[in-house]
């Protein structure tokens, strides 16, 4: 069969699956398609473009990042202590246009969670025992384990941590502990602590979308849970990946007092 | 097969909205959103990389001799979302480019459009809307 005819199978598939699903896609029912080897369990592998991405909001909030910072999370972060203090010196230096570095504008990664919202396209491999998340966004790799291990008791602290995750019926739950203190919530450089506790619930709305009702727990850094919610869609099976080396052309250098600079005339 | 960006892609870049800068590498707090400035120059050269594209150009100062600009521009994925490629801008081209200034006064800045000297829009303000049969145009603007 040549690739045309095939695709054509597989569209004409897909919209009959879109139809079946239209008629029942709330939480629990069946999806059209499952794992190979697993037939438990829905099939999300495939490609994957994020959907909304929350803005500044009204508030102010995140503005002096740029207007069209992505933000984490639903309403303002739930800081307190020291860390409310280190997110307002953030604030105001951005608004000052002298903002501070992040493990993103040093290419290191974006981290859990903030890579819940992409923002480019991201690529889910699902195999029976694991579900391995490639993000477009410098390569980075989540590796959620669905083999029925226990979650690590005392693992070192990783920039996306350490994920277990099981499936209920259409949905993928994930727990995630053992974060990296020096990552960022978002773009507006909203901090936290290692005390990080990120849950997921990925609801398979449909055989082509996916919602993520996220909660971010830190008793060290929040006054209560935040909580936040992002969209996934299923792109074209044919959509190819791009090559995003992150150091490749990285002109956003940190200063010695953590801020940071851009190389001109390179 | 030719790589195709797809539906999917279009209406993710429709959800993200027509400014469409999916930022995530860095802060944006360096460049003076609130205002641009234009230039004319020669392109030395267009740098199609990651995290971002750079188009570097050199300029005639007022009182003569030559300076150079650097100019950020957006990720490889998000510039092919709007039709963009390391071919629409060669070392030699005369362009005209709009930014968002450097708050500290340097030789550079956010790239908002360039122009080619016949008034062609080679990298526009916003992402293609859908069309239909994904024929959007290299960053070309409606009339």
């Amino acid at each position: 069969m040549n690739r045309n005819l095939l695709f054509g199978c597989l569209a004409a598939a897909s919209l009959a699956a879109t139809g079946a699903a239209t008629a029942a896609t709330p939480e629990g029912t069946t999806p059209q398609t499952r794992l190979y080897g697993a037939p438990d369990q829905p099939n999300i592998s495939g490609i994957w473009f994020p959907g909304n991405i929350q803005r500044p909001a009204p508030n102010g909030r995140g503005t002096g990042f740029g207007s069209l910072a992505p933000l984490w999370g639903i309403g303002d972060p739930p800081l307190k202590g020291a860390y409310l203090k280190l997110y307002e010196k953030y604030t105001a230096a951005a608004n000052a246009g002298k903002p501070y570095a992040d493990t993103a504008s040093e290419c290191k990664a974006l981290g859990v969670p903030r890579v819940l919202f992409g923002p480019d396209p991201m690529e889910i491999i699902q195999t029976p025992g694991q579900i391995t998340m490639i993000q477009e966004t410098g390569h980075e790799v989540r590796r959620i384990y669905t083999d029925g291990r226990a979650q690590a008791t005392d693992p070192d602290p990783w920039f996306d941590g350490h994920n277990v995750g099981h499936w209920e019926g259409n949905v993928l739950v994930v727990d995630v502990v053992g974060l990296r203190a020096d990552t960022a919530m978002d773009a507006a450089e909203t901090p936290h602590s290692d005390a990080l506790h990120v849950t997921e619930r990925w609801i398979l709305k449909g055989p082509n979308d996916i919602e993520v009702d996220a909660v971010a727990s830190d008793p060290k850094a929040f006054t209560h849970p935040w909580t936040a919610k992002y969209y996934w869609q299923r792109g074209d099976a044919d959509y190819e990946m791009l090559e995003d080396v992150c150091e490749d052309n990285n002109r956003n250098i940190t200063n010695p007092d953590g801020t940071q600079s851009t190389i001109l005339g390179k | 097969m030719a790589r195709t960006l797809g539906t999917a892609a279009i209406l993710a870049a429709a959800m993200i909205g027509s400014a469409g800068v999916a930022q995530a590498h860095h802060s944006f707090a360096m460049f003076d959103l609130a205002h641009t400035a234009t230039l004319t120059g020669t392109v030395k050269e267009w740098q199609w990389t990651n995290p971002h594209s750079w188009l570097e150009v050199v300029v005639t100062k007022p009182g003569g001799g030559m300076t150079q600009y650097s100019f950020e521009s957006r990720s490889i994925y998000l510039l092919m979302r709007m039709r963009v490629n390391r071919f629409t801008l060669m070392p030699g081209q005369v362009v005209t480019v709009t930014y968002n200034p450097l708050r500290d006064g340097d030789n550079g800045g956010s790239l908002v459009t360039a122009k080619a000297q016949d008034g062609t829009v080679l990298i526009g303000r916003g992402l293609p809307r859908p069309v239909p049969g994904g024929g959007a145009a290299a960053g070309t603007p409606p009339p």
